[in-house]
């Protein structure tokens, strides 16, 4: 732990690790969803999560942020155990309130946007600052305003969510998210819930914030954007990793049948 | 006989104006003590406390399961039995409070049930504490749902507040009675009392139209993107309230 506690500087790249999954299981009563998961990722680096429905990706993406809890192992974001704390029984969960601060290490971005439809763009993204970290309204509402113009909406923050298109709406759920500024970035089928006419907007969002060298999870089933963006693919199948390889290896050399069989299906 | 002289004598009584503005500050404060009540009991009833949710069950069950004319009377006639004696209007603001906190409990419990998972998900992953995710996401969303069945409720507790003229608090139809004992123009002081009551429901439901449409200025869609899905739920919850 010493040697991670040491931050090695940014330019060093691929050797600094920001999420560190560890023997990770989760069972949801008698079914076992997340089977002895083991994961590391890089500063800067774009992983998509990939499997077919119920093989636990979703559920993988939540535990590290503890809006799912896990029954064994341990998750560390940015050198801290998330939702765990170490007593000398072993490890036990953390108060809600701790657990709390420890989300702001990560930023998530929902399927369905889950914007706060009583909020305006604008206050949906300076929502974070205000209420969590305690900034003052000026100063979240300029910073808020910049991050509205990085998704490409700077004239929609006095829109309410329903004034805007799913697509706007997804991106002004990213800049809500980013306003934290988190260490990673986890997006929970991004593009699943819009027309396709609206999935290449939020793409492109995502595309530059991969050139700004955020870190970023994203379960999809989005080919393009996997063979564009992604520096890994991680196909989950039944609660295990069943494979991990680049994008072009995994789509165009599949090892594992399972994985085949899951690439046959998709069009 | 009608006699529209004593009718309009009546209208413009100072005594049934004084009963009516009791009819009124009665309302508000029983209204407003038994929202704050509700709430509490809406949260008794969703922790996982037991002892707090038997409570909390146990309470609705009470007062949503006996009439609230006996509760007044038992608190107006029967408690000074026990040695506590209270001043009709302290009964009255006791015994309608309470009774309306078991109805507006419901009320709130379905304005927060309503308010979706995602939305609670969202402030989470933010990192907002339980209290800041209740206070700055939920109660502000379940309160513009709550709005019809409350104002609903306050309705009701305007004509409700007629109750507690039997426990001797001169609200509008206690004075209506008094005053109609003189020339026993039963029927023109009752309909003159009447009116007084359509007239302050009626300004009610002008204000209640105005809270919404402020509350609504967000979700005020464009004709093409729903919000019809939001209309549904809130007459659906109308429907708990009483």
């Amino acid at each position: 732990m010493s040697a991670l506690a040491m931050k090695p500087k940014a330019q060093m790249g691929q050797t600094e690790i920001v999420a560190r999954v560890v023997d990770v299981n989760k069972s949801f009563g008698t079914l076992q969803v997340l089977k002895n998961i083991n994961l590391e990722i890089h500063k800067g680096e774009v992983v998509l999560l990939l499997g077919p429905s119920g093989s636990g990706k979703s559920t993988l993406l939540r535990t590290l942020n503890v809006l799912e809890t896990i029954d064994s192992g341990e998750i560390t974001i940015s050198d801290e155990l998330m939702g765990q704390r170490v007593t000398a029984k072993g490890l036990r969960p953390l108060r809600e309130s701790r657990i709390a601060e420890q989300r702001r290490r990560t930023g998530m971005v929902f399927q369905q946007f889950n914007l706060f439809p009583n909020m305006t763009a604008l206050e949906n993204v300076a929502a974070g600052p205000i209420h969590v970290e305690g900034k003052s309204k000026r100063e979240a509402t300029a910073a808020a305003k910049e991050l509205l113009a990085m998704v490409g909406l700077p004239d929609k923050g006095s829109n309410y969510p329903i004034h805007l298109s799913g697509g706007q709406q997804q991106r002004v759920a990213i800049a809500r998210a980013l306003a934290m500024r988190p260490d990673i970035m986890l997006f929970d089928e991004p593009t699943s819930a819009l027309d396709p006419e609206m999935v290449k907007e939020v793409l492109e969002t995502l595309v530059n914030l991969r050139r700004d060298g955020m870190t970023m999870i994203v379960v999809s089933h989005e080919m393009s954007f996997a063979r564009a963006a992604a520096d890994r693919v991680i196909f989950m199948d039944a609660g295990e990793i069943v494979e991990e390889a680049s994008p072009a290896d995994f789509f165009d050399n599949p090892k594992t049948e399972r994985a085949c069989k899951f690439l046959g299906q998709l069009v | 006989m009608w006699s529209w002289d004593a009718f309009f004598t009546y209208l413009t009584a100072e005594t049934l104006r004084e009963g009516a503005v009791t009819t009124i500050w009665l309302t508000v404060i029983t209204m407003a003590l038994g929202l704050v009540l509700g709430l509490m009991l809406a949260v008794m009833r969703g922790t996982r406390v037991r002892p707090l949710r038997w409570f909390g069950n146990f309470y609705i069950w009470l007062f949503r399961g006996t009439p609230v004319l006996v509760q007044l009377i038992i608190i107006y006639t029967g408690l000074p039995q026990l040695g506590i004696k209270l001043s009709p209007i302290w009964c009255a603001i006791i015994g309608l409070s309470l009774n309306e906190a078991a109805y507006l409990s419901e009320v709130v419990r379905g304005g927060i049930m309503s308010v979706a998972k995602g939305q609670y998900e969202a402030a989470r992953a933010l990192g907002m504490s339980p209290v800041k995710v209740m206070r700055v996401v939920v109660l502000p969303q379940a309160f513009r749902i709550m709005i019809p069945p409350l104002g609903n409720s306050l309705n009701g507790m305007l004509k409700t507040t007629t109750l507690v003229s039997v426990i001797s608090v001169e609200e509008l139809l206690r004075r209506t009675q008094y005053a109609v004992q003189v020339d026993f123009r039963v029927l023109e002081g009752l309909v003159a009392a009447a009116l007084y009551f359509l007239l302050m429901t009626s300004i009610w439901t002008l204000i209640q139209g105005r809270i919404e449409s402020v509350l609504n200025k967000s979700h005020r869609a464009a004709p093409d993107q729903g919000g019809a899905t939001d209309l549904k739920l809130e007459s659906e919850l109308e429907g708990v309230s009483r």
